[in-house]
């Protein structure tokens, strides 16, 4: 077999002369063992708790926290009526809910903040770098969805559920990168068939005074109104 | 029996036999895309079952949830990549056997073993409405108030624990959705909780705009923001029909991953993932080659698929015996128990014994015309796993809209559903669970309902306990969170020595 040395290296020539299996071909080291997607059974129930954790439960703390602080005007707790002889007329009162849900939601709200910090230490100890803010900006990407849903929700009463729902679903996989005329026409046909099973079979309401259909002949229109 | 009789007939319908036909097929495909799971289905179907008779909601319903997991298995056992959450483990032997050259045995033994699974518990359930049947219309004097509180308590308090490492955030969600059934006017009283004066939150959230936004929009925008998967080619070559028989070959296998399956079916917040864990071990530990597990062990994948589809049928009885659902599919088919002013609970045994034939008569059927379905049509299912998972996602958007607006044809019910589905997404990314908040909202409305109902017989703190059921079932409450502490605190020592 081949070796190859450095000419001056006192220990590799050394060993010069001797049989050895090694061939040296790069200096890189390249992995042939495949990733292991390899589902265990232990993952049954496994939980880590990833980054944006401590955020939101920071935001839930607060928002706790706040829900706390307004107890005693929003859940009837000021017109309580404590002095009652049986348990069962105190039980029945508004509060009672509201109190069974704090006496829950404060001290796991305020433990899981706990865990959420030492889940954090345990990060920062093993130098684990933090991404709060890409997580934070991934939450706020999908408000731009939620926008579109919104926007989609009132054109219904311009366009009709049909058209609406035609334009919203190109739109939609346009902006999802699929923009080439087969996706196109593929999203199309799937809007139109979702509106004729949702509402032209199996009678869905969807909002009726729609600005358009006013434009079309009395006829048509009842159509469009009753089916589209 | 003639209950019974009376349940089939009521099958006998061409609305019913529609709904089972398209619940049994619709379910397939449903479970074969990863990234739409049963419940976002049903979350997407529920408003459009108001419109529908309340036997065919139902069948519709049931027949997506149990035959979901059949689809499942394809993408898992083809593709490695779940089709529904519960088909994570199947992926561990399932998809090995398609790295060995064996897919068509593999994916004929997932169909064998979930038929298994499923006909085994609602055989159970069937045997017991017929055995039982005259003697449960007494069950139903057992059965108070209190009690039903009692259960439904004991409900939250195993959904919570069963989430063993994330119980704080687990009981938070839980509390969550609890509180979110407490905003608007209270009935008896009047008084405006949590409204903040602001009118739209008098008449209180909806169940289902907050199920569509916390399952299906969220999982929308979770689709649409992630990334497309790039799934390997998966080709099925080779007959189907041949490796069904070989799950005689494990009789001890199916038999005890049915009995797990139906028990934690029945058990509130456990189901699906720890009847699969129980099984999966106890298969391993049975086996003679325990060490191929992981490595296409058909025991494995029998266990998991036996036990899978046992759930379903389990998961009603305690929806229907005591009115308490136990996980978010069944809280969902609560709603059109509501809706169609049908009570489950105890004396359902009484008033409509041949509804409940019916329901465990519609999900046999579903079973067989799954199978049936499954055997001729898997390799075009197989070729649906491959839709993009962003163009999913603007489609279940779409139909997200349907499901909100058609309840009572508001627009802020859109806008509040797009706020719990942003919760959702956060929530999804974290790996927060979502079933709490949803059992929160059903468990705690029974609970407060229940509560409310018998508070004129309760004069002291000891009269929530001191009836026979609800003594017991408070005793059981107590030994479960109990024993939780014992076992924190021995792990937190032994870990400590």
């Amino acid at each position: 077999m081949k070796i190859r040395v450095f000419e001056n290296d006192s220990i590799l020539s050394s060993i010069r002369d001797k049989p050895l299996n090694i061939k040296i071909i790069s200096k890189k080291f390249i992995s042939k063992i495949q990733k292991d997607k390899k589902f265990k059974v232990e993952n049954l129930f496994e939980f880590k708790r990833v980054t944006g954790d401590l955020t939101l439960s920071i935001i839930f703390l607060v928002l706790v926290s706040f829900l706390l602080i307004s107890f005693n005007t929003e859940s009837g707790w000021d017109g309580r009526e404590l002095s009652q002889k049986r348990v069962g007329k105190i039980l029945k009162q508004q509060w009672v809910g509201p109190l069974i849900c704090m006496v829950v939601l404060v001290p796991a709200t305020i433990y899981n903040l706990y865990q959420s910090i030492i889940q954090l230490n345990i990060n920062k100890r093993l130098k684990m770098p933090s991404r709060t803010k890409y997580e934070l900006f991934q939450w706020l990407k999908s408000l731009e969805f939620i926008v579109y849903f919104l926007i989609y929700t009132n054109i219904i009463t311009i366009f009709g559920y049909l058209i609406s729902t035609v334009i919203f679903a190109i739109f939609l996989t346009t902006r999802l990168g699929y923009r080439s005329l087969e996706w196109i026409l593929r999203s199309a046909i799937a809007a139109f068939i979702i509106v004729i099973i949702f509402r032209s079979i199996l009678q869905i309401k969807t909002p009726v005074n729609i600005w358009l259909y006013k434009f079309l002949p009395q006829n048509f229109e009842v159509f469009m109104k009753i089916y589209f | 029996m003639d209950a019974f009789y009376l349940g089939l007939s009521n099958l006998m319908n061409f609305q019913v036999i529609v709904a089972i036909l398209i619940g049994a097929v619709g379910g397939v495909v449903i479970g074969a895309v990863p990234g739409i799971g049963p419940a976002i289905a049903i979350a997407i179907l529920l408003p459009a079952t108001i419109f529908l008779d309340d036997l065919v909601s139902l069948v519709l319903l049931l027949g997506i949830y149990g035959s979901a997991m059949y689809g499942g298995a394809i993408p898992a056992i083809l593709i490695n990549t779940p089709g529904t959450p519960v088909n994570a483990l199947t992926t561990y032997d399932g998809y090995s056997m398609t790295k060995n050259g064996e897919a068509p045995r593999a994916l004929s033994l997932a169909y064998s073993s979930s038929f298994f699974g499923g006909c085994f518990s609602i055989s159970v359930a069937l045997i017991c409405l017929i055995a039982f049947g005259p003697y449960l219309k007494d069950f139903g004097a057992l059965f108070g108030q209190r009690d039903i509180f009692m259960a439904a308590a004991l409900g939250s308090v195993l959904l919570i624990l069963a989430h063993r490492q994330n119980m704080a955030i687990a009981a938070m969600l839980f509390a969550v959705g609890f509180l979110i059934t407490m905003v608007g006017r209270q009935t008896t009283k009047k008084v405006d909780r949590y409204t903040f004066d602001i009118e739209y939150l008098a008449s209180g959230f909806n169940l289902i705009v907050v199920i569509v936004g916390i399952f299906a929009l969220s999982q929308a925008l979770n689709l649409m923001n992630g990334k497309d998967s790039d799934p390997p080619e998966a080709k099925l070559i080779g007959g189907l029909f041949r490796g069904l028989a070989e799950l005689k070959n494990y009789p001890a296998v199916a038999f005890i991953s049915a009995s797990f399956g139906t028990v934690m079916g029945i058990i509130p917040g456990v189901g699906e993932f720890v009847a699969q864990f129980f099984s999966y071990s106890t298969a391993r530990s049975l086996s003679k080659t325990p060490t191929q597990f992981g490595y296409g062990a058909p025991e494995g994948l029998i266990a998991c698929e036996t036990s899978n589809n046992a759930v379903p049928a389990a998961a009603m009885i305690p929806l229907l015996a005591i009115g308490v659902p136990g996980e978010a599919l069944t809280a969902m088919m609560m709603v059109v128990f509501f809706d169609a002013g049908i009570k489950p609970g105890p004396d359902i045994f009484d008033t409509a014994p041949d509804f409940l034939f019916s329901l465990f008569i519609a999900l046999l059927f579903v079973n067989i015309l799954v199978v049936i379905t499954l055997l001729f049509t898997s390799r075009f299912i197989a070729t649906i796993i491959y839709i993009p998972n962003k163009f999913l996602g603007a489609f279940v958007m779409i139909l997200a809209f349907v499901g909100v607006f058609s309840i009572r044809n508001n627009f802020m019910d859109c806008a509040f559903a797009a706020g719990f589905g942003f919760l959702g997404y956060i929530l999804r990314r974290l790996n927060w669970p979502l079933v709490p908040i949803v059992l929160g909202m059903v468990l705690g409305q029974i609970m407060i309902e229940k509560l409310t109902a018998g508070a004129g017989k309760i004069k002291y703190w000891t009269d929530l306990v001191n009836r026979p059921v609800s003594g017991f079932l408070s005793l059981i409450i107590f030994l479960v969170i109990f024993g939780t502490l014992i076992s924190y605190i021995y792990n937190k020592y032994q870990k400590r020595n």
